[in-house]
């Protein structure tokens, strides 16, 4: 098991989890699925009462476990206290970890394969918290790998459990199953189109939360958006992944009639020189901010889904939303840079990625 | 863009921007443009940490109102000293009991959160006799609780033992006396 603050990420630089792979069921639109489930020990405080020394003998106690897991990739583990800020905010901008753990106190640590596919943070708001990530739209294998992590833990450890209340959280708006299913999409036509809203309503009238790129209260930066549910209590696993399910075909046919309209012969030439000129601004700038990288490597990706721009490959783009980051830009130099040294390592990286 | 000011300081370049979706979920949910300087973007706490998330805020507004005030903010959960009060300002609960010692109040606020009519679980649970291991649970929550005061309190003698206790009872299990009558093959303690 690679351990340490580095040791082991250097091979993450330059290529984005197995999540950004797209090719799979409707990956022109949804980047990825995700299922997270929130556990604590038995016997133990909530985080918010919890000693450095409580919080290092959950840490001790479930490395172990956690492993052993059937992780099938080479595993990593990182102690998050003490990581530094770079590796911090690396392991955020790659879903690996929350902000929650990245600014939390006292021993904390996550462990994940090195496809990405599993990760399993450890005294974040909960002691545990379980995340399983995949490519476009696959709920259910998502969910199955996800609930098969939780079984191997439970065999392990005691999970503080009510026959009243279900898995116990330390914020009640988890409680319950403890489970939280969201899909990533890419709805760039929507947002040209004006069309936005509709998410919003559609979502809103099924009890279904809106959030961006990077989770609750961040930027929905790249036109990708996160729908996810918010109810955990006195609903089955099934039912909340049902419920998913089920508001997804309008979202998605929603997009498809965007895009639709984008390529109408009234459009045509319009959509097709935005794509043009996104590909042609991020083969050529020599300065780039994350903000311009992510909106013009939306307008690519659009161009590519409606086969405007033939010959690009889809997984790239999608691995450069997370890439182009400023942690990674960061890594990827080796040293602190400050923000205009930034921009141009990143005009250069993406240049070359784009060639 | 590159021309624009950080609407913070009004000093720097924008570089950050920031597109940010409302917290109140509705069909009122909407984007809002903000554009700072990487600076002020860092100072301001663009970060998803310590926010109570909104729907306990507005669960927690909706039963303050209601609630018979004076009595529900004394509750304390008598095993982590968590008092309802605290859990109001935090956000967050003390220990897995709090949902017994609070549920008064927190029952209500289960429901509006979960829209639900009852909050109880209908999903999954660990298989094994849980009921048993809740004990053991219980009995572990309050001697941590007792060494952490004893540390703290620098009565070193009496954390030692507190010590042990914990790791025997991690051993062997708490001795369920008469209450032995909690057994395996009875997961959900019916």
């Amino acid at each position: 098991m690679a351990s340490g603050n580095d040791l082991g990420l250097d091979d993450l630089d330059h290529r984005g989890g197995e999540w950004l792979r797209g090719g799979g069921t409707r990956g022109d639109i949804v980047i990825s699925s995700r299922v997270r489930l929130a556990r604590n020990l038995a016997g133990f405080p909530f985080l918010a009462r919890a000693s450095d020394d409580q919080k290092r003998e959950i840490l001790d106690r479930l490395k172990v476990p956690v492993s052993r897991l059937a992780l099938r990739t080479r595993p990593h583990w990182i102690d998050v206290e003490g990581a530094g800020e770079t590796i911090g905010s690396f392991l955020v901008e790659r879903h690996l970890i929350s902000r929650e753990l990245q600014h939390g106190s006292g021993p904390r640590a996550v462990a994940f394969g090195s496809d990405e596919a599993v990760s399993v943070m450890i005294n974040e708001e909960d002691h545990i918290r379980i995340q399983s990530i995949r490519t476009s739209l696959d709920i259910e294998e998502t969910w199955r790998v996800a609930l098969a992590v939780d079984r191997a833990l439970e065999a392990e450890v005691d999970f503080a459990v009510s026959t009243r209340y279900g898995y116990l959280t330390a914020c009640p708006t988890n409680v319950g199953t403890g489970l939280r299913a969201s899909v990533m999409l890419h709805l760039p036509a929507m947002v040209q189109m004006k069309q936005i809203e509709k998410l919003f309503n559609a979502a809103h009238r099924t009890g279904l939360a809106v959030r961006g790129f990077y989770g609750e209260g961040t930027m929905a930066s790249g036109d990708l958006y996160q729908i996810s549910n918010q109810v955990t209590l006195g609903v089955t696993e099934e039912a909340i992944l049902q419920g998913l399910q089920t508001i997804l075909p309008t979202i998605l046919d929603y997009e498809v009639k965007c895009r639709e309209e984008l390529v109408s012969d009234r459009r045509r030439l319009q959509v097709e020189d935005r794509c043009q000129r996104a590909l042609a601004l991020l083969r050529a700038a020599r300065l780039l901010t994350s903000d311009e990288a992510m909106s013009n490597l939306s307008t690519v990706r659009l161009g590519v889904a409606l086969g405007i721009l033939p010959g690009m490959d889809l997984t790239r783009v999608n691995e450069l939303f997370v890439l182009i980051q400023p942690a990674h830009i960061q890594k990827m130099r080796g040293e602190p840079i400050d923000p205009p040294a930034r921009d141009s390592v990143r005009a250069a990286f993406v240049r070359e990625n784009l060639a | 863009m590159s021309a624009m000011v950080c609407q913070s300081c009004g000093e720097n370049p924008a570089t950050f921007h920031l597109t940010e979706i409302s917290d109140e979920p509705g069909p009122s949910q909407k984007t809002v443009e903000l554009h700072f300087c990487e600076e002020c973007a860092t100072a301001a706490g663009h970060t998803a940490e310590a926010s109570v998330p909104s729907l306990m805020a507005q669960a927690v507004a909706s039963v303050a109102a209601t609630a018979g005030a004076g009595l529900i903010e004394g509750l304390a959960c008598p095993h982590c000293g968590m008092t309802f009060q605290e859990f109001k300002r935090k956000g967050r609960l003390g220990c897995p009991r709090d949902y017994e010692a609070f549920a008064t109040p927190l029952d209500p606020m289960l429901q509006k959160m979960h829209a639900c009519t009852s909050p109880r679980h209908h999903g999954r649970v660990p298989r094994g006799p849980f009921k048993a291991r809740n004990v053991v649970g219980d009995r572990l929550l309050q001697l941590r609780r007792e060494l952490q005061n004893a540390v703290g309190g620098e009565r070193y003698e009496e954390a030692a033992r507190v010590r042990d206790e914990i790791q025997r009872i991690e051993h062997q299990g708490v001795d369920l006396g008469e209450s032995g009558l909690i057994e395996p093959g009875d997961p959900l303690g019916l």
